[in-house]
């Protein structure tokens, strides 16, 4: 995991390497980071060395844009399955979607701050990223989600 | 190119058998399909066993107690799709002339319960909460129902027939007839899908005996060919199941399904309407809404009204999942594709006692599972 500059005592990490700008000091200063496809213009999430598409490894770091909107959904009913790490005693439902960004693409995303049964297809969402957890060596793992903008 | 035809094919039941090993269970298939070959283990030249979640050497585990003969025995996986691969390279194996009898074997003991997230997802998707598979399949169902109409209705017609379907099927799992009421009442895995609407992982096994076509005489008088056996991977941007980070705004790629049915029809010389009967991936029932519509049985947004129509029930034009679906047999994935096979060979036969559609001449199987694995089979008589 990327480790950042400490912010006070608090060390931060992200749950997936190569996906938040950095530095993490302040996350409502950070943001999703992409790959672009400089030939056909896909984008993917994180970093990629060759594009999914049309097969070129011509290839630029982008930042994702933060505001996008609601494509689809699901509400997640039951803790999911494996080492989730949001809140289980008790579950929290919550709405899992796939969040369409002008960049061009759908990320699968939970969409959090929002009762399930407020969600709606279309719906205008941004970007949220935020410490998530405290990893076995108690630095602050930070994860992303959306929320109704 | 030679023609390859089935002469013996053999099923364990799908379900749940306590202690009863893996071997056993697949010998028990292998064994059916040789005696209905009238051959021996020691007649065949070459053998794939397809499975995803068996040890690995499986394909010698299982087969070896049945003959140390020295023959290439492979392990074959592709998701879902397994059993279409192990049955297209044993195929190809015959039509490369590199042996006159082959044998393709799906076996599968699936452990209890979930299924291991970290077989479909990475672990920050797995630490986010984004491992539900049921909740991909939803999320594609939401949307069809926005933007074609589609209803919970829909989705539990289908559950219905092929729930019905399956009291004739002593090889399903599940062999009860639920009403609507009943599976729209069973709780709600992920909405839109119902537990009465997913199929079970489980255990159990098919084989199926492969020669030349010239050469099947020798073995049955009543020969199946296989007209066309295709197994593709997605496309980019082409199959929103299982599992996704992302998919694209901008491209739209054909579903695997369409990809494998498109070629596996031109090789087949036959169209869709054409087939007697279908065997495809019911997951859930909404997919196999979604596959009639990649199959093109209609068109795109247009499943709700097909089965609305009844056109595949089993008195239907096009009757699909005669045997249950997976929503009544279970999926035990190795073994998903060979059991589907072995259906449609026992209809073409003539050997599908209760459930036989009459004077099928052609039918089609297809499986759908992770990362896009899709096949398709297409027989005839």
């Amino acid at each position: 995991m990327t480790t950042s500059q400490p912010a006070g005592k608090t060390k931060r990490v992200a749950i997936r390497e190569d996906l938040f700008t950095t530095p993490l000091d302040d996350l409502s200063a950070v943001h999703l980071k992409g790959t672009k496809c400089t030939d056909c213009g896909e984008v993917f999430m994180g970093r990629t060395t060759g594009c999914a598409h049309c097969g070129s490894e011509n290839m630029e770091g982008v930042v994702l844009n933060d505001q996008g909107f609601l494509y689809t959904y699901s509400v997640i009913e039951y803790p999911p399955p494996g080492d989730y790490k949001g809140p289980k005693d008790p579950f929290i439902p919550f709405v899992e979607g796939l969040v369409e960004l002008p960049d061009g693409i759908r990320i699968v995303a939970p969409v959090l701050e929002c009762d399930p049964k407020d969600a709606r297809i279309n719906m205008p969402l941004k970007l949220k990223v935020y410490d998530f957890f405290k990893d076995e060596e108690g630095n602050d793992v930070v994860a992303f989600c959306y929320v109704p903008a | 190119m030679r023609k390859v035809a089935i002469v013996g094919v053999g099923i364990h039941p799908f379900g749940r058998f306590g202690e009863k090993s893996y071997q056993q269970i697949g010998q028990e298939a292998v064994r059916m399909a040789l005696k209905d070959a009238n051959v021996t283990w020691k007649d065949i030249q070459v053998a794939y066993l397809s499975s995803q979640y068996l040890p690995s050497t499986a394909a010698s585990r299982v087969l070896k107690p049945l003959g140390e003969t020295g023959i290439s025995l492979v392990d074959v996986e592709a998701a879902c799709a397994s059993g279409g691969v192990s049955v297209n390279i044993a195929m190809q194996a015959v039509q490369a002339e590199a042996c006159d009898l082959a044998l393709a074997v799906g076996v599968e003991k699936m452990p209890r319960g979930f299924m291991d997230p970290m077989m479909n997802f990475d672990k920050w998707q797995v630490q986010m909460g984004l491992s539900t598979n049921p909740s991909y399949w939803a999320m594609s169902a939401r949307r069809h129902m926005h933007d074609y109409g589609t209803t919970e209705m829909h989705l539990a017609k289908v559950a219905y027939k092929n729930h019905k379907n399956s009291v004739d099927n002593p090889a399903s799992m599940y062999r009860k007839a639920f009403t609507i009421e009943e599976i729209l009442a069973s709780p709600i895995v992920c909405y839109p899908i119902h537990l009465l609407e997913i199929c079970a992982p489980n255990e159990g096994a098919a084989a199926i005996v492969l020669c030349p076509a010239d050469k099947a005489h020798k073995y049955t008088n009543k020969p199946v060919y296989i007209e066309a056996c295709v197994h593709v991977v997605a496309e980019y941007s082409s199959d929103f199941r299982v599992p996704i980070e992302s998919m694209s705004a901008r491209i739209e790629n054909p579903s695997p399904v369409t990809l494998a049915s498109r070629k596996a029809y031109e090789k087949a010389g036959a169209g869709p309407m054409d087939m007697d009967l279908i065997e495809l991936q019911d997951t859930d029932a909404f997919c196999e809404l979604q596959i009639y519509e990649n199959l093109g049985l209609c068109r795109k947004g247009e499943s709700g009204k097909l089965i609305d129509e009844g056109t595949t029930d089993r008195g239907g034009r096009i009757p699909v999942n005669v045997s249950g679906g997976l929503i009544s047999k279970g999926e035990p994935v190795g073994a998903s594709h060979l059991g589907q096979i072995a259906e449609i060979v026992y209809h073409l036969r003539g050997q599908a006692e209760a459930r036989q559609i009459a004077d099928a001449k052609i039918g089609m199987a297809q499986v759908l599972g992770a990362r896009g694995n899709c096949a398709v089979t297409i027989l005839k008589r």
